[in-house]
């Protein structure tokens, strides 16, 4: 229910990063992948075939944190063990796997900030 | 892909050798070392990332694995940072296993991949000679502990790019020329001279035989005589260390990051430990253990000033050491074995305001405080140091007055190994060199005495009260004497020197 809801309001969002990895090569494999631990908000194919785990974050304006700050060693885990279950679901376990984000910031003026980080996780 | 490269861990002061297996492969991005490691060596994953992505290689986002193999020993130090950084960069350039034969490397690397120094350099590379390793990529700051070691290849490197331009192309890189000739080395200049001691003749003699038969010596005497000022200027009157004693003390100095661009040592170490210190940084130990005071010291002088002063815990842990010449650290993880073969040294005063038996000064402790002062020297400590002395405090006399000549530390020196000289030869069937290494057959051997001799030592055993360590002990010293006389027999006048440097533990301990 809750996630549901969460969703709707980021749906925006994750479809302006999307659009931008299409841009740079990457193609959509599944979008809000859910399970009971968590969820993934993209899930792609980079160009060298690499299935890779996206993450969207927004907020407004940078004075509580940049948004991939956001991303904790909790969020971390959930989207490991979430990307885990994918592989696990769909026998994808000899592939290369890589997980990164898209932060996206809406400034007072309105302007919009989109950078794609990639391997924000180490280990 | 898989990379395996020849590497080394220490186990005391000896090396193993150790392989380092790197493997890339699918499945979800992670970065684990096993087979052991210790918390250093854990952390060598952060710097290893950092460095590999900064010299302009790119760090795999794949699943790795390095082992350090054999997994059942413990891995400790830095030194496995450039190794593994080489195995996955190797591994995700498919660098065919076949280019690492034969070449092993150490290193610790700094995030921009440079390659810094790392300790105990010597003993691994000492250890992987005699496994057969023909060549070595070592850290270039720590290069010149490897230039005594022949029969291998050393190549330095400064930076982890040469590393892997020497993988792929040998050529880019010139293995260090070696030296055979220690000699070069000598001769080094001490900044103390026993010719600026007035006075203390009898001290000086006491020092003369102690470092001609690697006696222990403990001096007792009132502040300001010059029990320190001696002690200081004794390694100015040892001979240099021989070549397999200098690598023994090089081995141990490296394993405890002392060696400070030096290549070798060759001078008898000087260790004066502050009596503060504790029993394990004397003997050696911790988690990990590392080579105490005892352990610096060896094949030189362990110099203990105030002996009183010392926890009765540190002075007590010099016991067992002081017999067997090696010390055995046992800790959780791993047992290992150094060599403590040293001098011991020690100046105390004889009473807690340092005058009892003073001619100038009067004391002012009660026999009560003096009896708990000297009793923090324990029996079993006394019994093992060889010869007692006093250092009493000069006359202005003989501070001022004199353009006397005294013996300068070369002079001393030269009468220190003649009398070596005649002892190793006497020894040269069996593994010691000195007379204080003697064992029970040994002392029945070289030290038979004349008639005189014995009954002058059956009385003083029974007035002195003498342990039978001691008895020993006395021989041994005056097997010394008559070296440095260079007479073949002890004579009766030998045996009462050396009784005289054993009649102070009924001065100043049974009062």
């Amino acid at each position: 229910m809750g996630a549901k809801l969460i969703n709707r309001l980021g749906e925006k969002w994750e479809r302006m990063a999307e659009s931008h990895l299409n841009q740079k090569g990457f193609k959509t494999i599944k979008r809000n992948y859910y399970t009971k631990m968590g969820e993934i908000d993209i899930i792609m194919k980079d160009e060298s075939g690499t299935y890779v785990f996206i993450e969207v974050k927004k907020r407004k304006g940078i004075a509580y944190g940049r948004p991939l700050e956001y991303i904790n060693t909790k969020k971390m885990k959930k989207i490991i063990r979430t990307a885990e279950q994918y592989i696990a679901e769909n026998k994808l376990h000899s592939n290369n796997f890589r997980f990164d984000a898209v932060e996206i910031i809406e400034w007072s003026d309105g302007k919009i900030e989109l950078n794609h980080i990639e391997n924000i996780f180490l280990d | 892909m898989l990379a395996k490269i020849d590497t080394c861990t220490l186990n005391g002061i000896d090396g193993e050798k150790v392989e380092c297996e790197s493997d890339i492969s699918n499945g979800l991005p992670s970065f684990s070392i096993v087979g052991l490691p210790d918390a250093a060596v854990k952390e060598s994953k952060d710097r290893i990332r950092a460095a590999v992505n900064n010299s302009g290689f790119v760090f795999p986002v794949k699943r790795i694995t390095v082992n350090l193999s054999p997994a059942s020993t413990r891995k400790i130090g830095t030194h496995f940072d450039l190794p593994i950084a080489a195995g996955i960069i190797a591994a995700s350039k498919r660098i065919p296993c076949c280019k690492f034969d034969g070449v092993a490397i150490l290193g610790e690397l700094s995030l921009d991949g440079r390659v810094n120094r790392i300790n105990g350099l010597l003993p691994m590379l000492i250890a992987l000679k005699q496994l057969g390793v023909k060549k070595a990529i070592v850290p270039y700051d720590n290069a010149d502990e490897a230039k005594y070691i022949n029969e291998i290849n050393i190549f330095p490197a400064k930076h982890l790019i040469q590393v892997m331009d020497f993988i792929e192309d040998e050529e880019t890189m010139e293995p260090m020329g070696n030296s055979d000739d220690m000699d070069s080395e000598r001769p080094i200049m001490y900044d103390y001279d026993f010719g600026e001691v007035y006075g203390q003749e009898n001290a000086k003699r006491a020092m003369e035989i102690s470092a001609a038969g690697n006696h222990n010596l403990l001096m007792i005497g009132p502040p300001g005589s010059g029990k320190t000022m001696l002690a200081k200027r004794y390694p100015t009157i040892l001979p240099m260390l021989d070549e397999p004693q200098a690598l023994e003390v090089t081995k141990i100095y490296s394993i405890a990051g002392l060696m400070k661009k030096r290549s070798i040592i060759l001078e008898r170490p000087f260790r004066s430990p502050h009596h503060t210190l504790s029993s394990v940084s004397l003997t050696g130990g911790g988690n990990n253990p590392r080579p105490g005071e005892i352990s610096l010291a060896n094949h030189g002088v362990l110099y203990l000033d105030e002996l009183p002063e010392f926890s009765r815990k540190a002075l007590e842990a010099l016991r067992q050491p002081l017999e067997d010449k090696t010390v055995t650290i046992t800790r959780v993880n791993s047992t290992v074995t150094y060599p403590s073969n040293f001098v011991l040294i020690a100046s105390m005063n004889p009473c807690p305001c340092g005058y009892y038996g003073d001619s100038h000064h009067e004391c002012k402790c009660g026999i009560g405080d003096i009896r708990r002062y000297m009793s923090r020297i324990s029996g079993p400590i006394l019994d093992r140091m060889d010869m007692h002395i006093e250092v009493p405090s000069v006359a202005f006399d003989e501070l001022n007055g004199s353009n006397r000549h005294f013996r300068s530390s070369e002079e001393i020196r030269r009468s220190v190994i003649l009398a070596r000289e005649r002892q190793k030869k006497r020894f040269s069937n069996a593994k010691i060199s000195t007379n204080s290494e003697m064992d029970n057959r040994q002392i029945k051997r070289y030290c038979s005495l004349n008639e005189d001799s014995k009954k002058l030592l059956k009385t003083a055993f029974s007035k002195m009260g003498l342990s039978a360590r001691s008895y020993n002990k006395i021989v041994k010293v005056a097997r010394t004497i008559s070296d440095i006389e260079g007479k073949e027999t002890i004579e009766t006048n030998h045996l009462m020197e050396s009784l005289s440097y054993r009649n102070l533990e009924t001065k100043y301990w049974n009062i």
